[in-house]
Order: structure tokens, then C-alpha cells, then sequence
């Protein structure tokens, strides 16, 4: 992510909470993503299943994070993103991105006070 | 943990450690930062050594294209139940044997946003790093270790 292309981002695609999962009949299997943050900072919401609120971690560079298709979560990408992030999706080969339609109360205040991390020194 | 930072600060703080914002606390710190992930089966560890000697390696990621960078820091096959188990402290959901290495996610709007700004040909680059590694038997023991 860089100057360039921060500012094109659909932030709302990635940010608004979603599961990654693979839905056959009754049957739900989940994809499971591994992501290295190789430059920058990635920033990242989560749900913790059974709590209503939602959390949000900031990665930087030379970190890896682990996290199942199942636990609701967003990618925060916005105009001041700098990131190279490496992510692999793995699992079953066809899987569905589903909003949850639950809020989130960060990103609401985010929307609400225009609040976003400082630009890391280029 | 700050208590009662909020959003303020949580962008405030330190954006060199990795730092999570919940329920208006700031916890900063890997121990710190699993003790929130780990309620949800997530976790983050620092890259192994071996992953950090491969990104210095590859210098300047600018003058990197996708296929240089997924050669280098790929993840394979056989690593993805130990990186569950200690970062998430838990199993796959489908056993390693049985991941599909290429996958193909669908979302309501056009293409998957997570593609941005890449495309099928880092999907292919990976692809073809990622296969055939290990040989499995039947119950899952692997019975090849990778080269």
C-alpha cells in the first residue's frame, strides 16, 4: 500500500466485519489466513466470538499474524496506509467472504473523527 | 495496558510494537497483544529468523515484483499447522494434508478486495512455489520432509 494507491482503496470492503468461510449444506468450513507485514504498519479489527465489542491491532513490519476465517474481522486500509503485506488464504478452494452486518463501534468513531495513525517517516 | 486510552490513544502510541485497542484499553507488546488475540484463536508472533534473513535478502521490496517477493517469504504447506498451534493455539480447520494451496475467494462486490492491488498473477506465482510439498500417507503423517 502507498501513497499512491492508499487513497484508492476501498476502505469499506475490507474494513466492515466479515467471516471467510466455505458453506456446504449445513456444513461450515473455514479458511484460515497467514499474513507477514514485511514493511510498514497493517492494521487489523477483530471480534471476539461471543463479545460484542471489537478490537483493533496494529502490526508492524516484520511481524506475522495467524487468524481463522471464522472470527470476524476487517483489514483497515486508509489514505495513510504504508504497508507491504504478504497474506496467504488457505483451506478449501472455494470459499465465500460473508459481512457479518455486525457494527463496528471503532470504525464509526474512526468515520466520526476523521482519526487515522500518523504517516510513518517515508 | 493504558487504561482508558481510547482511539486517541491507541494511534498515539508507538507504532513500532504491535498494539491492540480493546474495550478503551491500549495493550502494547507482543504478551500483551496475544492476551487479547488468543480469546479469538488469533495470534501474531515476531517473523522467524529465517523469514527476516529472506526479507533482507530481497533489499528494497519497490524494486521487488509479486513473484520475487512470494519466492522468497512464501509460507509452505508443511508449516501451516505449527504456525496455528503456536500462534493461535489451535488445530486447522482442514487438515494440512487437504489444503488447498490456491484458493479462490468470492465477496459480494466485484473481485475479492483483498486482490488489491494484486492480481491472478501472484496467485499463480504462488501456486506453483507451493506444490508438492510434502507426500502425505493416509492418516496424515507426512512421510516426506520437504527439500
Amino acid at each position: 500500500m502507498t501513497a499512491a494507491t492508499a487513497g484508492q482503496f476501498d476502505e469499506d470492503s475490507l474494513a466492515q466485519l466479515h467471516v471467510n468461510v466455505h458453506v456446504d449444506g449445513e456444513r461450515v468450513e473455514e479458511v484460515e489466513e497467514f499474513m507477514q507485514v514485511l514493511d510498514g504498519v497493517a492494521e487489523w479489527f477483530f471480534e471476539i466470538e461471543g463479545e460484542r465489542d471489537v478490537a483493533l491491532l496494529s502490526l508492524p513490519a516484520r511481524h506475522q499474524i495467524y487468524y481463522h476465517g471464522a472470527a470476524p474481522h476487517g483489514g483497515w486500509f486508509h489514505a495513510n496506509s504504508r504497508s507491504v503485506v504478504f497474506s496467504q488464504i488457505v483451506g478449501p478452494a472455494e470459499w465465500e467472504m460473508r459481512y457479518t452486518g455486525a457494527p463496528n463501534p471503532l470504525l464509526d468513531e474512526i468515520r466520526a473523527t476523521g482519526a487515522l495513525p500518523p504517516l510513518l517517516p517515508a | 495496558m493504558v487504561r482508558g486510552a481510547g482511539l486517541p490513544g491507541f494511534l498515539a502510541a508507538a507504532p513500532s510494537l504491535p498494539k491492540v485497542l480493546y474495550r478503551g484499553d491500549v495493550h502494547c507488546g507482543l504478551q500483551a497483544v496475544n492476551g487479547v488475540l488468543r480469546r479469538a484463536g488469533n495470534g501474531i508472533a515476531p517473523l522467524p529468523l529465517k523469514r527476516v534473513a529472506a526479507l533482507e535478502d530481497l533489499g528494497d521490496l519497490a524494486a521487488r515484483d509479486d513473484a520475487e517477493i512470494v519466492a522468497a517469504m512464501a509460507v509452505h504447506r508443511y508449516e501451516f499447522e505449527g504456525m496455528a498451534r503456536e500462534l493461535g493455539g489451535r488445530e486447522l480447520g482442514t487438515p494440512a494434508a487437504a489444503l488447498s494451496l490456491r484458493t479462490h475467494g468470492r465477496s459480494r462486490k466485484p473481485g475479492h478486495p483483498g486482490d488489491y492491488p494484486k492480481g491472478e498473477d501472484s496467485v499463480q506465482s504462488l501456486s506453483s512455489m507451493l506444490a508438492p510439498f510434502p507426500k502425505w500417507d493416509a492418516d496424515d503423517t507426512r512421510i516426506s520432509e520437504p527439500p
